[in-house]
């Protein structure tokens, strides 16, 4: 709904002006839209969803009434009940509707607006429809009451307020066919629905040129049971808007006697008398509330004379009993339910600009999350092994790079279907963005991701801390391997054993801390890499469970002393066959031969002077400090058997 | 000569020498120099050629003294020519006017250094940091944070759903870590929540189905709104500066009352109306309030003698203000160019 500033200024007693209007608006929150035109001023607001009694003319002046002096003036209402005519109505449902009232209006002439009256329904962004739909509207924008118009002759026998029928259809006033289930409250007939509840009218009860007589509705229907029936056929209208934050009951009468009033008057015809089912819940909502309590809250002190009128203004009766007020809430605003609701309306009104800041006295720290502050750290070792950091939506499509035995979440309600899975693995962002970077001739890249994973298991849906990491023609897989079995050992993980599996989109070597797989190398297939339009580069992939990592943090760190005397050290270059599992050969060493005390790999190389199937390695060998009894020769003789042993049992050959 | 005058004389000789070399810069002059002294008929050759006139018992030292100076200006000689030979063959064997290579700095994302930044402010507070989960139940979603269901203010956040009841789904907001935390731990206290929330927005320049939210939320007896104006105060004067200007204005959430809106005044145009502030002047960056006592209520905590504050503000707005970066869809291009300007 629009608000035009003349039109409104026609139901205020006292004087005020644009700029005040629109600086008050502003103080409220309700982000005021000034448009100029034609000597007159259109504000559109944002009326925050608890706030019904915003949505009308007579509300917002209501609303503005504490900062100026002025007062709403109610617009006439004269009704002369001429004729004897009813309808009966019933409610079959009582939830859904909590009061019901209609009038008939006998013989009417319907036709065009009388200018004054389209111009204020179309200033109000209403569409002219004539001169009864029209009234209609303008006392909804006035006193925020939905109301409908029927065509009596168009009804048979009476009105049912009732659930709507599986199967059930209508034709809405804006000629759209609905089908109906049983969470949609209509107004039907003994025969057949005729509106939509709240929501919209009917196509076969619409009054329309040779319409004679009318039945007028004015109800409280149940705000849930419209939003639910209007979420339901996906309809959004004013009057849906409405009741779905509730109306003000006082007004559900006087709504519906001024519209017939207006009726008469412009379309002449004769007003029987009402027509009422159900009972407007007329309890009294009081709450107490001391001033101590509002200077508790707000941390400042504000007179009690400022709160009292403030709410008196706002239609609240306040009776005082010593400390302690008794403010009764007028049934407009049926967003203020407790103490902290008036608080708010005192500090609104009172402005929030004029409480003072003050900082809280220091109570005790809280300490953070392990999972925090872990993670976060875990992005420093990224950064030192000179990695970049990444963050994807974490939503994909459905094929993902998976274990196996996981299946992906899917979201009910997707956006579209790229973004229909939750990602249950890191890997297919990451390709996306290896893809992506090579698109614009990034030629180099190594990234890595710290986020969730989430998947389906048997007791329902996980949702883990993982990190994916990715390199493009920086690193060669050994040195990859080296990064990840680092970032591995960094954070705690005792490999126990690893594992090559072979998938559809590549070689995977999987990283085992007894039974469960807390790492992943991936070397993409051909198919994989053509797929991301990346066939000629170097990529590898990999991603590391952090559950574990996130309950117990990085592996501590222990001084030991490094060796004071030098320790003896010799190097081989060696010719490995592929063939071989090179944890073996280094089992075989160390345990065959009791002075080498480890072995450490600096150099790995393929190609060039190497034979097929088999890799470069080049090793150092570290034997204890020479105060020990081990002599040159020793050594010497040592490194012999070593390369016997090797050329032996693993066909292991020195590089020449 | 006399012995005493050949002394002399080499001394003389010796200064002027010394003096001579340390002026001289390229080879050219060095040469005229060697000439000068050491020459076949140089300052030297004189010198020596004077030895048999002297009487016999004084000419081995006079000798002597003349090679020992000898000895150590041609030792000077060798280290001036050294220097002029590394001088000039330093000039050309390096174009010094080649730019260096800038190495690849691996760099933090830009949500990653604007969450740094918001934890270390509200650390120096005595603030916990804190995390909850991303896929998010209706109750702590909505219904613990006063939204029962069918309540109309669920509209302002369009939510993913991940089953048919409608009871599980990807969280909307950081609020629910104000209830997880608050199950957990017992006031006093104070924590911020950093982490991805979803909302069922289609992409465009402001708008991304996932984004990144900063939470806070703080419980005591006697906290109050004043209070809550004073931290974010402080929080916003940290982020954009000392003379940023802060405003408060009404607003409405279920789970705070009184609520309230935050803006500060336009980092762009400093409040003057730009593009960036729609020329209002003001930017809106917080949404905040007071704890409902139904969200304590929810959270299993009395009521009655505690108050709270919480807010929320999104990390990618904070961000592109911060940066001046005017699409939200940059941050998850993950475009190498664009990452590595945070460095």
């Amino acid at each position: 709904m629009k608000y035009s500033l003349n039109m409104l200024g026609e139901y205020v007693n006292g004087k005020w002006s644009e700029d005040q209007v629109e600086h008050w608006l502003q103080m409220l929150g309700l982000n005021p839209l000034f448009t100029r035109k034609n000597n007159d001023v259109f504000i559109e607001l944002e009326i925050p969803s608890n706030r019904g009694d915003l949505l009308s003319a007579l509300g917002i002046i209501r609303a503005l009434t504490p900062y100026m002096e002025i007062e709403p003036k109610y617009p006439d209402i004269d009704l002369q009940e001429k004729s004897a005519r009813k309808l009966s109505v019933e409610i079959e449902s009582p939830d859904d509707c909590f009061f019901y009232a209609g009038r008939v209006i006998e013989s009417v002439s319907i036709g065009p607006s009388p200018e004054w009256l389209r111009e204020r329904v179309e200033s109000a962004g209403f569409r002219s429809v004539n001169n009864v739909v029209d009234i209609t509207n303008l006392v909804f924008w006035e006193f925020g009451q939905p109301l409908h118009a029927f065509d009596i002759d168009l009804l048979k026998e009476k009105i049912i307020v009732r659930r709507a029928r599986e199967g059930e259809e209508i034709i809405t006033l804006d000629g759209t066919k609905r089908n109906l289930c049983n969470d949609v409250l209509v107004i039907s007939d003994s025969e057949k629905p005729v509106a939509l509840a709240g929501i919209m009218g009917g196509i076969n009860s619409e009054v329309g040129p040779n319409t004679k007589n009318l039945f007028i509705e004015s109800a409280f229907f149940n705000p849930v049971r419209v939003r639910r029936g209007a979420k339901y056929l996906g309809m959004c209208t004013d009057a849906s808007a409405r009741f779905e934050k509730g109306i003000t009951p006082s007004l559900i009468v006087p709504a519906l006697d001024r519209c017939c009033w207006l009726i008469n008057k412009l379309c002449g015809g004769s007003t029987g008398p009402v027509c009422v089912v159900g009972d407007i819940r007329a309890e009294k909502r009081v709450i107490r509330l001391s001033m101590e309590k509002i200077s508790n809250y707000l941390g400042c002190e504000i007179q009690k004379d400022f709160v009292i009128t403030t709410l008196e203004r706002l239609g609240c009766c306040v009776e005082r009993q010593d400390d302690i007020m008794e403010i009764t809430i007028p049934d407009s605003r049926n967003d203020i339910e407790i103490d902290a609701d008036i608080i708010e309306e005192i500090a609104k009104y009172w402005g929030y600009d004029r409480i003072p800041e003050s900082m809280p006295l220091v109570c005790s720290p809280t300490m953070s999350s392990y999972e925090y502050s872990r993670l976060d750290a875990l992005k420093d070792v990224f950064i030192r092994l000179g990695f970049s950091e990444v963050i994807n939506l974490g939503l994909g499509s459905e094929f993902q790079y998976e274990d196996t035995n996981s299946k992906s979440i899917e979201i009910i309600n997707p956006l579209s279907r790229n973004y229909a899975f939750l990602r249950c693995s890191m890997i297919q962002g990451l390709l996306q963005n290896i893809q992506d970077n090579s698109n614009r001739k990034v030629d180099m890249l190594s990234i890595f991701e710290i986020g969730s994973i989430y998947k389906k298991t048997s007791s329902g849906f996980d949702e883990k801390p993982s990190a994916g990491i990715a390199v493009m023609n920086t690193y060669n897989l050994y040195y990859f391997k080296g990064i990840i079995e680092y970032i591995l050992r960094k954070i705690g993980y005792g490999i126990t054993s690893q594992r090559i599996v072979r998938k559809e989109y590549g070689r995977v070597i999987e990283f085992l801390q007894k039974e469960d797989t807390v790492g992943r190398i991936l070397i993409p297939c051909d198919d994989i890499l053509k797929k991301y339009d990346v066939e000629k580069q170097e990529i590898f992939l990999a991603e590391i469970m952090l559950q574990d990592f996130v309950l117990n943090g990085f592996s501590e760190i222990r001084y030991k002393e490094p060796p004071r005397a030098m320790p003896i050290r010799r190097d081989l270059s060696l010719i490995v066959p592929n063939s071989v599992d090179w944890r073996k050969v280094e089992e075989m060493l160390l345990k065959s031969i009791p002075e080498l005390e480890k072995i450490e790999i600096f150099d790995i190389y393929i190609g060039r002077n190497i034979p097929a199937q088999s890799t470069g390695v080049a090793i150092r060998m570290f034997f204890p400090n020479p105060e020990s009894s081990i002599t040159k020769q020793d050594i010497e003789h040592i490194i012999a058997n070593i390369i016997e042993i090797m050329q032996k049992h693993f066909s292991i050959t020195l590089r020449q | 000569m006399s012995h005493n005058e050949i002394l002399e004389n080499l001394d003389n000789i010796v200064k002027q020498a010394i003096c001579e070399l340390q002026k001289i810069n390229d080879h050219t002059a060095i040469e005229q120099w060697r000439v000068k002294y050491f020459g076949r008929k140089g300052l030297f050759a004189d010198i020596t050629s004077a030895i048999p006139h002297i009487s016999p018992e004084l000419r081995s030292e006079t000798g002597k003294k003349i090679n020992t100076a000898k000895k150590q200006l041609m030792q000077m000689f060798e280290e001036k020519l050294g220097f002029l030979k590394n001088k000039e063959a330093s000039d050309t064997d390096v174009n010094f006017t080649i730019p260096g290579i800038i190495p690849d700095v691996p760099n933090l994302h830009p949500i990653t250094l604007v969450s740094r930044e918001i934890v270390g402010i509200f650390q120096k507070l005595g603030f916990g940091i804190h995390v909850g989960p991303e896929i998010e139940t209706d109750f702590y979603n909505f219904e613990a944070l006063n939204m029962p269901e069918n309540h109309p203010a669920r509209d302002m956040w369009d939510t993913f759903y991940l089953d048919e009841d409608r009871k599980l789904l990807l969280r909307t907001h950081t609020s629910p870590v104000q209830v997880r935390v608050m199950q957990k731990l017992s006031p006093p206290l104070r924590i911020i929540a950093i982490g991805k929330t979803f909302r069922r927005d289609a992409f465009d320049a402001s708008h991304s189905p996932v984004f990144h939210q900063v939470e806070g939320l703080m419980v005591d007896k006697n906290i109050t709104f004043s209070n809550l104006k004073a931290v974010l105060i402080f929080f916003l004067r940290e982020l954009f500066g000392s003379r940023v200007r802060v405003r408060f204005l009404p607003s409405y959430f279920p789970f705070t009352e009184p609520s309230a809106e935050i803006s500060i005044s336009c980092v762009i145009c400093g409040g003057k109306g730009c593009q960036t502030c729609g020329n209002a002047g003001w930017l809106e960056i917080l949404g905040a309030g007071m704890v409902h006592p139904e969200v304590f209520r929810k959270s299993g905590l009395d009521c009655k003698n505690i108050t709270g504050f919480a807010f929320g503000a999104g990390i990618e707005r904070i961000a592109m203000l911060k940066y001046g970066i005017d699409d939200i869809r940059q941050f998850y291009l993950n475009d190498k160019r664009f990452i590595q300007q945070f460095g």
